[in-house]
């Protein structure tokens, strides 16, 4: 080695030039020695080498010029702080970006950095374009958290591969360094750079140190690299050990590198998606406080103020306005204002335009049509305006003269030389006639005769009346054809054919004259628009608006079906979660999903049959249920309270529509308030609705429950305890006339038979179609084994009905281990009962059967007053409250407080019939037929089959991501196992040092 | 004249030939000359290169054919030759090796992203299945559209480049890699296709010189050419370090563009897929135009050219237009403000880059002195 080093050439700089060629002559080869290299394999070529000869004095060493010490060093640092740094470091990359992309000035290594860069940049543009298409808050939020979960796995892969081969092998092959000039890269970032300097004074944990500390721990400069050697298995008695260390931590980090490249790109939306997963459910909860809160607290605040003015009976618009804080849109007053002309008058078109723009701006809010009937109301409102002036006359004189052209040119020629000269030859009506109609058109309008002739003579633009108008436009064509039709005597005169053919023009240039005077004044149709009037409409319609968006928006985060509502959330977990406490394995959950109704309902029934059979598993299922009901239902109330309210305490809503009429009545009368009412009516509607429907899908499933677990003594209290009973009854039905049998379809069947038959028949019929779209066919389809159904007895159809909704068995109430929870259960089913008593009416021809639901309970607690039908009665009331004015209610409550005890005795002549009949019909629930569909809640079978589609598209994604990721997890594992061997590539020779056996120990 | 540093460079990387060594031939050159070591046959199926080279060598005509041709063989050898080097850590692994596999993540990331949203949707129930597919079909041409937008970003700074300063950036060379020195064996390759520009610090101008021009006008051809387009009138002999520093300012810039409009056009691409424009029913019709259209069995060619056209312009063409109008629009106030912003800031940005590097990598950019001896030196501004 040391001959080789003398032996290199060496430029010294002192040496001039002239000397050079010298120095090649001196190297001439015939002057030179030729040496053989030692070839070890003889086959092969020989070779030889003329060593080198020194250019000047081989004791001269170089001046001046010395290597710069390397500052590299390693960087250790932990997590917190690499964030930090990372950071730190997009603030450098943007000023590389600046220096590169304007100035031309930059590295390979500072430009890679712009790249890093310009990726994060582009993804979040693309979170922020998307998130920007998403309506609602959470959707807009996952494209967030799906970026940053993105760039969080794309940045931990390597860390999670990293951490076993560093374990395992002792290389870090995420190790960082600095380099002399200050930029940070990767220590295996390029193979074919391998900066051993580095590890110079750095301890056997891959911290730096300073040199006096670091010599106090140890005496070899390079601890760290033996002890990653010693992990690596490298032999500690070879030569070059550090290099061999060097080496073999090199080809760790490539096959480390290789399968982070590998598995980077299925491993990095693979995590993504699972980090994005589990951060969904704790975004939306968070979204869905705030949001509500936020909602609640906005409405609280309109609450207040809305009090306060119906307090101090505040009804002046503007005053109203003032204080709900409601301004009118600058851009859409201004465009009203626009629409408007000076002197309050609007063309048709202009008028139409008008309308338009308010049609526009208040469409769908359920009251732009009473705002059109309003501006339209009232002749003030459609008067045309026509004023005599010259060109009126000018116009008249047009349109007679024109009109007797158009007739002559249309008739032929023969027919024409049967007219008088003067009406071929007619010029329309001459300023004597005009007068003369004029006048009496205007004496008409009540004028004085001077008035008249001043008004004629001078055009003066006086505007006619209603009924001058009206005369005018019946004058003309009377007027134009005076000469030729009759009056005339030189009419009586002409000969019959003459006569006719006159007779036919006059006719018919009348009817031109008409039209044509018509479309005259309806150029000059004005509509008398008052502009405060105007305005004062238009702020109160925009009034009106602006406090029912402020009432959606409460809406919207809580009862309405609108994705992220609390309605929405709700569905979208809880059936999931009464799916699973079935305990339904995959394959039923696969039928469910994807089978028909009557298939699903099949794999339900035998689920639930087999589950109520399991004492454990039925409280179990039954508990579970319960307590996702109650959450999910507690929560709409709770919304639904802050906007109808309680008897005691008006809702929002209700306080808004108050205030709203009381504006309405004071400043446009009754017509518009009317029109309001209904509008605020429908809305109240709409929100019970809402929340019935949501009491009656989510209780259901547990009526389900009850029902089959009772199922044997159901069918058994409608077709007898025992087969002897079973016969008398059905004996003694065959014997009453047709129309009064009862039990008309299990005539034919045994006791046995006829049980099955209703058994199942009760099953389908609670699991399947139980809303109210097939209430009533549900009773004529067949019943298993008969070839009827059972619509013709009504009687029957309300037993059955009555399982359908009845109340819950002792068994169910004592699993439920929850009495207000149960007894909640029955009131719903109770009301739910009450509404679909109207559609089973119908199947018998009418409304008259059994009108009031509860007529014979109210009756019969008149009569014993007893406290038990006291409790039952004043929870239907208690149902009831969202219906009922508060008046209504309180008079019920007062009534039933009555019949308690028969206190009503003491009261002398009251009148106990009346009383019975007030109180059953309030408590009575009508509804229309779409009504009750819409309260109905979810067919049971629909519900569990939209659970069971959530559950296997979630089944089927998890399947897919944590197969990827194990699968790619096992691979990964396989091939660090395998890391750091001596294989194909590296042979690992190694040339030992010959030291005697043990002499180092 | 025979300089040290000609010596070193060659004891350094014999595989490079200096331009000044294969003018400036001597004696001392030629004793010196490493003995050529002859070389095992090669396994060249992969590589489109018939022949042997035993040095680097600047593909000729850039043409798109050879591209692809080069872009399909540097894909393949991503799993083939990389992927089990890489794997077995071959001690000559190089950082091109590594940059390579850093593709493949790249490519597949997206496509695998799209895949697990569309396993989770609701695919029973036939309504939601439907809408969930439409979701999936855009998220899919989301993809499709990041990879066109980031190619477009590209393409745009290469072609101005190209025409204003006749520098193709993805001028390819052929890296001979010495295959004795490759221990590699079995997946030994002796060609790595990079390219010329590829890095601003050590830029392989050396490979632009004509090797086998005599003169320095032949020698420095393609320098003469630059020079046009740079605006630089100088004397042959020295064109060639005039305009390297020019060279590399461009490369610099350019670069720093491609990766920020790479930005702008991933969003943009990404905001028009997301547009109604894209039918998940004009996928099915795509699909049908392409299978039964145009390689459907028994359709004469007449046809066959029509539903290319209609496959061309109606489902690709009318679409994009379509949905960039859409995406200005957009459907609410802040989707509105969000396409209209994103596509006048491409536009912006796209404009800045031109202008960038039309005005600022040129000559008339830069003071030029005259520093004797007909030589005229590039100074900076």
């Amino acid at each position: 080695m040391g001959d080789l080093l003398t032996s290199i050439p060496v430029y010294k700089p002192q040496i001039k030039q002239q000397n050079i060629p010298a120095a090649v002559n001196a190297a001439a080869p015939a002057k030179r020695e030729v040496i053989d290299i030692t070839n070890p394999f003889p086959q092969t070529q020989k070779y030889s080498y003329i060593p080198a000869k020194p250019l000047s004095d081989p004791h001269t060493t170089p001046k001046g010029v010395t290597a710069h010490a390397s500052k590299a060093r390693i960087i250790h640092e932990n997590f917190f702080q690499s964030v930090g740094n990372t950071v730190k470091s997009y603030a450098d990359y943007a000023k590389y970006f600046y220096k590169a992309a304007f100035k031309g000035e930059g590295k390979d290594y500072s430009v890679g950095k712009i790249n890093d860069l310009s990726i994060r940049a582009g993804s979040l543009g693309i979170a922020a374009v998307l998130a920007t298409s998403k309506m609602f808050p959470f959707a807009k939020g996952m494209e967030f958290v799906g970026l940053g979960t993105w760039f969080a796995s794309m940045a931990i892969w390597p860390h999670i591969l990293g951490a076993p081969i560093k374990a395992l092998y002792g290389v870090d092959i995420n190790q960082k360094y600095i380099d002399s000039e200050g930029r940070k890269k990767y220590v295996f970032e390029d193979n074919g750079y391998r900066p051993m300097d580095i590890y110079r004074h750095v301890d056997v944990k891959g911290r730096p140190l300073s040199e006096e500390e670091y010599y106090k721990k140890y005496s070899n400069d390079y601890a760290y690299l033996d002890k990653v050697g010693d992990d690596l298995g490298i032999p500690r008695n070879i030569k070059n050990r550090n290099e061999a260390t060097m080496n073999k931590m090199g080809q760790v980090a490539v096959q480390g590198k290789t399968l982070w490249m590998m598995t980077a790109g299925v491993m990095t939306p693979v995590v993504s998606s699972i980090a994005a997963d589990a951060l969904q459910t704790p975004l939306q909860n968070y979204l869905e406080k705030t949001r509500y809160e936020k909602a609640a607290a906005k409405l609280q605040k309109l609450d207040a103020k809305v009090d306060e003015l119906l307090k101090y009976d505040r009804k002046d618009l503007n005053t109203v306005m003032d204080a709900l804080n409601i301004k009118v849109d600058p851009a859409a007053s201004q465009k009203l204002e626009a629409l408007m002309t000076e002197n309050e008058a609007l063309s048709p078109k202009q008028f139409k335009k008008l309308q338009r723009y308010i049609d526009a701006t208040f469409f769908g809010t359920g009251y732009h049509d009473s705002l059109k009937a309003a501006m339209t109301r009232g002749m003030d409102m459609t008067e045309p305006r026509v004023l005599v002036s010259k060109e009126l006359k000018d116009t008249i004189k047009q349109i007679t003269t024109e009109a007797y052209r158009e007739v002559l040119d249309r008739i032929p020629e023969k027919a024409k030389n049967l007219l008088p000269e003067n009406l071929l030859n007619y010029t329309g009506l001459n300023d004597a006639q005009l007068n003369e109609m004029l006048s009496g058109v205007l004496y008409s309008d009540g004028l004085k005769e001077h008035q008249v002739n001043d008004i004629l003579h001078h055009n003066s633009g006086y505007q006619l009346g209603y009924n001058a108008q009206n005369g005018l436009e019946q004058a003309i064509s009377k007027k134009a054809i005076e000469n030729f039709a009759g009056t005339n005597g030189a009419y009586q005169e002409l000969k019959m054919p003459q006569r006719n053919a006159m007779r036919q023009v006059t006719n018919e240039v009348k009817e031109v004259i008409n039209a044509k005077v018509k479309a005259y004044f309806d150029t000059k149709r004005y509509y008398v628009i008052p502009k405060d009037r105007m305005r004062q409409i238009f702020k109160f319609a925009y009034t009106n608006n602006e406090l029912q968006n402020k009432l959606k928006e409460f809406e919207r985060t809580s009862i309405q079906n609108i994705s992220e509502s609390m309605t929405a959330i709700n569905w979208q977990r809880v059936p999931k979660k009464y799916l699973q406490t079935l305990g339904l394995n995959k394959g039923e959950i696969a039928l469910i999903a994807t089978q028909d109704a009557t298939t699903a309902s099949k794999v339900l029934s035998k689920r639930l049959t087999e589950l109520v059979q399991d004492p454990e598993k039925y409280k179990t299922a039954l508990k579970e249920m319960a307590k996702y009901a109650e959450t999910a239902i507690t929560k709409e109330e709770k919304a639904v309270i802050q906007l109808i309210g309680t008897p005691n305490k008006k809702g929002t809503l209700l306080k808004v529509k108050e205030l709203m009429e009381a504006v309405a009545a004071d400043n446009f009368g009754h017509d518009v308030k009317d029109v309001l009412s209904r509008h605020f009516n429908l809305r109240i509607a709409e929100v019970r609705r809402k929340v019935i429907n949501t009491q009656d899908s989510y209780i259901r499933p547990v009526k389900v429950l009850d029902l089959f677990k009772d199922i044997k003594n159901e069918v058994k209290d409608i077709l007898g305890a025992n087969e002897a009973a079973y016969n008398a009854l059905i004996a003694n039905d065959k014997r009453q006339p047709l129309k009064g049998q009862v039990y008309y379809p299990f005539h034919k069947m045994s006791y046995t038979q006829a049980k099955e038959s209703l058994e199942s028949f009760l099953k389908d019929a609670i699991l399947q179609k139980n809303d109210i779209n097939n209430w009533t066919t549900k009773f004529e389809t067949e019943l298993p084994g008969s070839k009827q159904g059972m619509k013709h007895s009504f009687a029957l159809v309300k037993k059955v009905a009555d399982k359908i909704f009845g109340k819950l068995g002792a068994d169910t109430v004592s699993a439920l281990d929850n009495p207000s929870f149960a007894n909640r259960c029955d009131k719903i089913n109770t009301c739910m009962r009450a509404r679909f008593l109207r559609i089973e009416n119908k199947l018998f021809g009418g409304y008259t059967t059994e009108r009031n639901a509860f007529y014979s309970k109210v009756a019969e607690f008149a009569h014993n007053g007893s406290e038990e039908a006291y409790k039952f009665l004043m929870d239907i009331l208690e149902e009831r409250r969202f219906y009922l004015s508060p008046e209504d209610f309180n008079s019920c409550k007062k009534t039933l407080g009555e019949f308690l005890g028969k206190q009503y005795e003491k009261i002398s002549g009251y009148k106990l019939q009346p009383a019975i009949e007030s109180v059953a019909q309030r408590l009575d629930f009508w509804e229309s037929n779409r009504a009750i569909s819409q309260m109905s809640g979810k067919n049971v079978t629909d519900f569990f089959t939209n659970a069971a589609q959530e559950i296997r598209a979630r089944n089927k994604w998890s399947k897919l991501v944590y197969g990827l990721l194990g699968g790619t997890l096992a691979v990964s594992a396989l091939t660090i196992a395998l890391m750091g061997k001596k294989n194909y590539f590296n042979k690992d020779n190694y040339e030992y040092i010959n030291t005697p056996q043990g002499a180092d120990k | 004249m025979v300089t040290v540093s000609t010596v070193q460079n060659n004891l350094v990387n014999s595989t490079v030939p200096s331009a000044l060594s294969s003018q400036n031939n001597n004696s001392a050159q030629n004793t010196n000359q490493l003995p050529v070591v002859p070389q095992k046959e090669v396994n060249h199926s992969l590589s489109y290169y018939k022949n042997d080279i035993h040095e680097d060598e600047l593909v000729k005509k850039n043409t798109l054919g050879k591209r692809i041709k080069i872009n399909i063989e540097k894909t393949l050898d991503i799993p083939l030759v990389h992927f089990p080097r890489g794997l077995g850590g071959a001690p000559d692994y190089t950082f091109f090796e590594f940059l390579q596999t850093a593709k493949f993540p790249y490519y597949i990331g997206g496509p695998i992203l799209a895949a697990l949203f569309y396993a989770g949707v609701k695919k029973d129930n036939f309504r939601s299945a439907g809408a969930a597919q439409k979701v999936a079909k855009h998220m899919a041409l989301g993809v499709g559209l990041y990879y066109v937008g980031a190619a477009l970003a590209k393409s745009i700074i290469n072609n101005t480049v190209r025409l204003t300063r006749g520098i193709d950036l993805k001028q390819p060379y052929a890296h001979f890699v010495p295959s004795q020195s490759r221990k590699s064996g079995l997946f030994k390759k002796n060609v790595e296709f990079h390219t010329a520009f590829e890095s601003a610090d050590f830029t392989r101008t050396d490979l632009l010189y004509n090797k086998k021009g005599k003169t320095p006008e032949q020698i420095n051809e393609n320098y003469i050419e630059y020079g046009k387009k740079y605006g630089i009138k100088d004397d042959a002999n020295n064109i060639d370090s005039t305009i390297k520093p020019l060279i590399k300012k461009t490369i610099v810039m350019a670069r720093a563009w491609q990766y920020a409009l790479t930005a702008f056009f991933v969003t943009l691409g990404v905001g028009m897929a997301n547009q109604p424009a894209w039918d998940a029913t004009s996928a099915e019709g795509f699909k049908k135009t392409i299978t039964q259209g145009i390689f459907g069995k028994n359709v004469d060619f007449k046809e066959r050219l029509h539903s290319a056209k209609v496959a061309a312009y109606d489902y690709i063409l009318k679409p994009f237009g379509k949905s960039f109008t859409e995406f200005w629009k957009g459907h609410s106030k802040g989707s509105s403000i969000a396409g209209k912003s994103v596509i006048l800031a491409t536009a912006a940005a796209t404009l800045t880059a031109i202008s960038l590097l039309v005005t600022k990598t040129s000559a008339k950019d830069h003071k030029l002195e005259t520093t004797g001896n007909n030589k005229i030196k590039e100074v900076q501004k």
